[in-house]
């Protein structure tokens, strides 16, 4: 299993907070790291499940981040086809907070989104809005800075399924 | 018809800034309300705070599930559930969502005192054990405590959240009156313009139905002016002819010396006037659009003296014209419009020039016949007005004067035979007119001579010197046309059979062997008919040629 931990932050708030709150690496335990669900048949994907896929790296800033971040993870495109759900219209992703959303597989096969399991070269912690974060590449795409990308970004992903 | 004011430019340019201000407040607001709408749906930051109070709330209700069953799988769910409530903390300052959010906490410090709360409470979880229940029941007490504040801190954001969606709708409200006006004024500045345009374009209408009209009045006037001139030029010449006819007998009767030179002035002052006269006709068709010229066999020799008649003063002072040796005799063209263009140009040239210094040379070449005149080096000759010959004062009508009149003629001439003037000066300083006019040979693949004479062995001699492959005699009865009649003038001469041999072979060249009664029944004449070589080089080279 990986090791989780808080991704470094710019303030000196932000910093403290983080000095404070780092705790040892989430305990996955036999957990999957992500459950891919296409009607009644699932796939249960460790993170060396996730870590063994090819992976892509963005640099991209959004709402929630100071400034550019570089975001490490497989392609979602990726991800999907092991369950072929890549073939379904919309996925829906389900977070660890109980957040749903469905997205257009379109927008994996248009942009190169990402799973992302690291930031900056630290791994995501639960704390971190990870260990899995849907991240799509702002910066490099001016239709994406909008509030319609915005409200996709669904981190803590927990599961993804054909609604 | 009402003259109609062109727009003016300062118009014009006051309706160009007019509409490029237009488009670029327009722009503006258009993308102040696009800023707006994006900012009104990028503000949503009630979402955020509710989550952070249900977050609360679930890790709350998961520590109370703790405190009353002591199980392993409700501590693990306590602890996934913390971590997320710190990551809604965390993410207090962070980016544009977090730094908003941290904006309203500013003073008021609800999220200020969770984070102190949860850090302090994170190694306390991280110790805690299932059956550690009471632990849990206290820390349940905690997080009511921080209930109320988070309350009231998303309540703070909602109120705040408010404001700035009625700021936002206030300011799309003025984006839109903005943008209404804006259009407003837009198609206002449009029906303007279009008023202009259609105004604009219906004074162009206008110009141009008075262009049109001017244009057909001046045609009809023109062609009503041509008319009138071709009438009194043909009126002219009728009466004309009736006073050349008798000088021309008057001239074969036997007249004193004094009353013939008188005479063969007045005829040559005729022949002059009939010219321009012929000239004006042709002037006047020209203008009409009707002009045309002939394309049939002529002789350059008879067109040269012919010319040199038309040009040569009294008997002394013969004007020089002259053929190359190497020019076809027969040749295609207009012989009579030909004769014009250089009676009209020779006589201009000779009102500046001397007479005798003035010559006139033909030549073949290429595809065209030559006619040069060259003149002399003297003052008089070189302060000679070209304009007129070139053309130059071609384009101020009411500047023609009768100076101009035979060099406009002949350039017309030369004009509608798709020939070239040039004025050049030779290498010994002598001015020159080259009138080069396009033409072709007359070729014939046999020519068939008809032999006129009374003597047999006359006949015998020619017909065996001269026959060739290309020369044929034939009868008089024989059919199909003659090209050359050889007359022998020695025996036949009688105007009567000279007559009717014309009447016979109206296309046939006519020469002379010897000299012969009446020269104008022949086209040439051989001096020396028994000169066989020159009967050869100089009549039926040509016409062969």
């Amino acid at each position: 299993m990986p090791s989780f931990r808080l991704k470094g932050r710019h303030s000196a708030e932000a910093a403290l907070l983080v000095a404070l709150c780092a705790r040892a690496p989430m305990a996955a335990g036999g957990d999957p790291a992500l459950v891919l669900a296409r009607g009644p048949v699932k796939m249960e994907l460790s993170f060396r499940d996730l870590d063994a896929l090819p992976k892509r790296t963005i640099v991209t800033g959004n709402d929630f981040s100071d400034g550019e971040v570089a975001y490490r993870g497989p392609l979602v495109r990726d991800v999907l086809a092991r369950l072929a759900l890549d073939r379904s219209e919309t996925v829906r992703l389900l977070a660890a907070n109980d957040y749903a959303i469905d997205i257009p597989t379109s927008d994996f096969v248009t942009y190169d989104v990402i799973l992302a399991m690291e930031a900056d070269g630290h791994a995501l912690s639960l704390r971190d809005l990870g260990p899995l974060w849907l991240m799509y590449p702002i910066s490099d795409h001016a239709e994406l800075r909008d509030p319609a990308y915005s409200s996709r970004l669904i981190w803590q992903v927990i599961r993804i399924e054909t609604p | 018809m009402k003259a109609v004011r062109p727009i003016p430019r300062h118009l014009a340019l006051v309706m160009l800034l007019v509409a490029a201000a237009i488009a670029t407040i327009g722009y503006l607001a258009l993308r102040r309300d696009a800023q707006n709408l994006r900012d009104t749906s990028q503000d949503n930051l009630l979402w955020s705070a509710t989550q952070m109070e249900v977050e609360l709330l679930r890790f709350e209700l998961s520590t109370a599930l703790l405190a009353s069953q002591g199980t392993p799988e409700a501590l693990e769910e306590t602890r996934q559930r913390f971590d997320i409530l710190w990551s809604r903390v965390l993410m207090i300052g962070r980016g544009r969502v977090g730094d908003a959010l941290r904006h309203y906490d500013d003073g008021f410090g609800a999220i200020r005192a969770m984070a102190t709360y949860l850090q302090e409470l994170d190694p306390v979880i991280a110790k805690l054990r299932p059956g550690d229940r009471a632990k849990a029941r206290g820390i349940v007490e905690d997080l009511r405590r921080h209930e109320e504040r988070l309350r009231l801190f998303t309540l703070r954001v909602v109120g705040g959240d408010t404001g700035a969606v009625g700021r936002v709708r206030e300011r799309i409200a003025a984006g839109s009156r903005t943008t209404a006006l804006i259009s407003g004024a837009a198609v206002l500045a449009c029906l303007l313009c279009v008023l202009m345009i259609l105004r604009e374009q219906w004074r162009r209408k206008m110009i141009e139905e008075l262009e049109r009209r001017h244009a057909a009045e001046a045609e009809q006037a023109n062609r009503a002016k041509s008319r009138f001139l071709t009438m009194m030029s043909h009126e002219l010449r009728n009466p004309l002819n009736g006073v050349l006819g008798p000088l021309a007998l008057l001239a074969q009767s036997e007249l004193p010396a004094r009353l013939r030179r008188l005479v063969e002035q007045a005829q040559q002052s005729g022949q002059s006037m009939l010219q321009m006269l012929s000239g004006l006709l042709d002037y006047g068709e020209m203008q009409e659009g009707r002009f045309e010229l002939k394309q049939e066999p002529f002789r350059i020799s008879a067109l040269a003296a012919k010319i040199r008649a038309d040009l040569s003063g009294p008997a002394e002072a013969e004007f020089g014209v002259g053929v190359h040796p190497k020019t076809p005799e027969l040749l295609y063209g207009d012989e009579e419009r030909l004769r014009q263009v250089f009676v009209h140009l020779g006589a201009y040239v000779m009102e500046a020039c001397d007479r005798s210094a003035v010559r006139l040379d033909f030549g073949f070449e290429g595809s065209a016949i030559e006619g040069e005149f060259t003149f002399g080096t003297d003052a008089a000759a070189h302060s000679w007005n070209v304009e007129p010959l070139m053309g130059q004062s071609e384009l101020a009508p009411d500047q023609v004067s009768t100076d101009t009149l035979r060099p406009m003629i002949a350039r017309g001439l030369i004009l509608a035979a798709k020939g070239v003037l040039t004025l050049y000066a030779d290498d010994k300083g002598r001015r020159a007119i080259r009138v080069a006019v396009p033409s072709r040979r007359v070729s014939f693949e046999r020519i068939r001579v008809h032999l006129e004479t009374r003597s047999a062995a006359l006949a015998a001699i020619y017909q065996a010197a001269l026959r060739s492959e290309r020369v044929v005699f034939v009868s008089p009865d024989s059919p199909g046309p003659v090209d050359l009649v050889l007359v022998d003038a020695t025996t036949i001469g009688a105007d009567t059979l000279m007559s009717q041999l014309r009447y016979r072979f109206p296309d046939a060249l006519f020469v002379s062997l010897g000299l012969p009664q009446s020269p104008n029944f022949f086209d040439d004449i051989v001096e020396t008919p028994n000169d066989i070589g020159t009967l050869r080089t100089s009549v039926l080279g040509r016409l062969a040629s």
